[in-house]
């Protein structure tokens, strides 16, 4: 994979994010960071323009996933993947808003992560 | 001749009572009166010291009494002061009959009585009828006189003047001796001169003896005319009042001249003549004149004799005239229609007050009861608005009841939600506990089909891992606080849990130091797998074969409020070619990045065995 996209993380808990990061490096995918709140995030997409971000909802920090969302919004339309167990945490405003963006269900098989990444990549 | 010469007899001693009942109770020298006259400065005390110099009779002149009356009726005019005003035309009423001005007179004495009636002065009235029926009785209304007297008398009576009484029953003999009535003359004397004893008025007296004197000489019996008359003059003497000598004298003169001895005569009319001119009364000089004449005819001087009849017959003529007499009894008759039409007014005046007076009331009552209906009204209004007021705060309070029951409720209600909930966030740790314990138990089966020992001791270290969550779970679950765990109990159990699962109780002392410190479940599972891979490497690495050895945990609250968590063991300590930050080993990498995750910091050192400090905070 020539050029590989630059993959932000944004995952508060270590291990899962730990587990993301491996899944990824197997699939050829490389993470440019791990962050674990959204101010973090807004900051980092802001400075080092990633190419997608892979965003949970709660998150540590003042404000969650779909905050931080609306702010990178404001100044880039990086595509944005929701990482969540409970899929009622966005709202269909929040997706309409937000486009391009999707959700990921975390107990989906991995391939279908990959796949929703490689969809995002491609608009 | 003898009957004006007794008319003028009655004359003197008329003048005389007149002027005695105006005579101011407590007399004072005439220099005194003027000097505080001059110095005066209250206009009240002026108007009293003015009319009672105008009644200074025997000290003063007729035209200075005059002056100093008229002085008192336009100071006590400009102070609408009445009565003083009635007193001063009194004085000018007798100063003008002094002078023999009888039409004066009797304005003055008029006027005064006006005054006295509108003020009802009851004394002052009977003053003002006595002077008026003087003044008839002067001019021969002896009628009218009598009545004046009468009237002035039934006041007395009524006040019990005794003093007053007596003069006017001398004045009322007085009228009956001159309309001959000589009996009652003399009944009317002798009470008088009873009360005068009483009354131990000394000058009255004397003047009630000439005045018996007067009737006993119209009698004729003449022992008891000079009997009377020297007791008259004894008296006089004694008190050494001119006037009263003049007046002595002068009967005494007549009594010698009527029983002819006129050179008994001649020294009394000297003196009565002397004493009438000093004291400038026409009257008593005048009837001298008459005496002088009787002298000069009895002691044969007959030119002498007609000169003096002459003298007297024009100062009688210009004294008074018949007209005058007609003048003043026209002036008297207007003066009673005047008082009647007066009276009539003062009637119509007084029904019109009593009209007025109850229209008045009408009026007031009319207010009383409108006042009334006000305050009737405001306080039904009061009684109202409290009532409404009441029933305001009765519902307000009903309300508010009804709000608080509500709110006990809904209190209540949440109360019992949160307990629920409680009850369910209990259920819920506890079926993670459970699943999670499957987990380790499926793991754990799964591991019993394992033969090679790297394989099985990854199924180990994965299940101690899930053990330390595990715990999280079930003190949970166990306590009755679902937000913070007491770490204390938390390594216990860990600690306790891994000696257990890897038969290394006997050979490992435990040294717990752990304060008394809860933390939130965002830091307890980080914190619990951090010593769970400190544990777990200490148990597998630092005394190998069985060696026996210590481990020591200790939890301790920093002044900048982190926490400092130091695991301690006295075993060979780990490898020197370990890189903390380059690690492979998937444990330190665990401790790593599991620190960071709680925003700590871990620092490792190799002396006597092995020891890991980590500093990092209590996340909420």
């Amino acid at each position: 994979m020539k050029n590989p996209p630059k993959i932000l993380l944004v995952e508060d808990e270590s291990i899962i994010a730990m587990g993301i990061k491996m899944l990824l490096q197997e699939h050829g995918y490389k993470l440019v960071s791990i962050l674990s709140s959204g101010e973090e995030a807004v900051d980092f997409s802001i400075k080092k323009t990633p190419d997608i971000i892979l965003m949970d909802i709660k998150l540590k920090g003042q404000i969650d996933g779909i905050e931080a969302s609306f702010r990178i919004r404001r100044q880039s339309y990086v595509p944005i993947i929701f990482l969540t167990g409970n899929s009622k945490l966005v709202t269909e405003n929040d997706l309409a808003a937000l486009k391009p963006c999707w959700i990921f269900p975390k107990l989906n098989p991995d391939w279908k992560l990959f796949e929703t990444i490689d969809k995002a990549l491609h608009i | 001749m003898y009957f004006e010469k007794k008319f003028f007899v009655f004359f003197i001693s008329i003048t005389l009572l007149l002027c005695i009942n105006i005579l101011t109770a407590f007399p004072m020298q005439t220099g005194t009166l003027k000097n505080r006259l001059e110095n005066v400065s209250g206009e009240q005390e002026k108007i009293e010291i003015l009319i009672e110099l105008a009644g200074l009779y025997w000290e003063l002149q007729p035209d200075e009494r005059i002056a100093y009356a008229e002085q008192a009726v336009k100071l006590s005019e400009k102070f609408r002061d009445f009565k003083s005003k009635a007193e001063a035309y009194n004085h000018l009423g007798v100063a003008y009959n002094n002078l023999g001005n009888s039409e004066k007179s009797m304005d003055y004495f008029m006027k005064a009585l006006k005054i006295m009636e509108q003020i009802n002065d009851k004394s002052g009235i009977a003053l003002s009828y006595r002077n008026i029926g003087q003044a008839n009785f002067y001019i021969g209304n002896f009628d009218k006189a009598l009545q004046d007297f009468q009237k002035s008398l039934d006041i007395k009576k009524e006040s019990g003047d005794k003093k007053g009484i007596s003069q006017l029953l001398i004045l009322i003999g007085n009228v009956k001796a001159k309309t001959e009535k000589y009996d009652e003359a003399l009944g009317n004397y002798l009470k008088a001169l009873e009360i005068k004893k009483e009354i131990d008025d000394r000058l009255g007296i004397a003047q009630i003896y000439n005045n018996l004197g007067n009737v006993y000489f119209a009698l004729g019996e003449m022992e008891n005319v000079l009997e009377y008359r020297l007791k008259a003059l004894k008296i006089d003497r004694e008190l050494g009042n001119n006037w009263e000598i003049a007046l002595s004298s002068y009967n005494l003169a007549e009594y010698y001249l009527k029983v002819k001895q006129p050179e008994k005569a001649y020294p009394y009319i000297l003196e009565s003549k002397e004493l009438a001119e000093n004291l400038e009364n026409k009257g008593l000089a005048r009837d001298n004149l008459g005496n002088y004449s009787l002298y000069y005819e009895q002691t044969g001087d007959y030119k002498k004799a007609l000169k003096y009849q002459r003298d007297y017959s024009e100062l009688t003529k210009s004294m008074f005239s018949e007209k005058l007499s007609e003048k003043i009894a026209e002036m008297q008759v207007k003066y009673e229609t005047e008082k009647k039409e007066k009276e009539n007014q003062a009637y119509k005046l007084q029904l019109q007050k009593v009209r007025s007076h109850r229209q008045q009331l009408v009026f007031i009552l009319a207010i009383v009861l409108l006042i009334g209906l006000f305050i009737y009204y405001r306080y039904r209004t009061k009684k109202k608005s409290a009532l409404l007021l009441q029933h305001l705060v009765n519902e307000r309070t009903q309300e508010l009841q009804q709000k608080i029951s509500e709110l006990r409720q809904a209190k209540d209600r949440i109360h019992k939600d949160l307990k629920e909930r409680e009850a369910l966030l209990q259920e819920i740790h506890h079926r993670v506990k459970n699943n999670m314990q499957i987990i380790k138990s499926m793991i754990d089966l799964q591991g019993h089909e394992v033969t090679d020992k790297t394989t099985l001791n990854a199924f180990e270290t994965c299940v101690n891992r899930i053990q330390s969550m595990v715990l999280v779970h079930e003190l949970l679950y166990e306590s009755s606080d679902f937000a913070n765990i007491p770490f204390k109990e938390y390594v216990e159990k860990i600690a306790e849990e891994l000696l257990r699962s890897t038969a290394r109780g006997e050979n490992i002392s435990l040294d717990l130091k752990i304060e008394d410190i809860s933390f939130g479940i965002k830091t307890a599972i980080p914190c619990g797998l951090i010593l769970n891979e400190l544990f777990s490497n200490s148990l597998k690495y630092a005394f190998p074969e069985g060696q026996k050895g210590r481990i020591q945990i200790s939890l301790q609250l920093l002044k900048n409020k982190s926490c400092e968590l130091i695991f301690r063991d006295n075993g060979v300590g780990i490898p020197g070619d370990i890189d903390f930050d380059k690690t492979e080993s998937l444990g330190l990498y665990l401790i790593k990045i599991l620190t960071e995750q709680i925003e700590g910091t871990v620092s490792m050192s190799r002396r006597n065995g092995t020891m890991f400090k980590i500093i990092f905070r209590n996340l909420k």
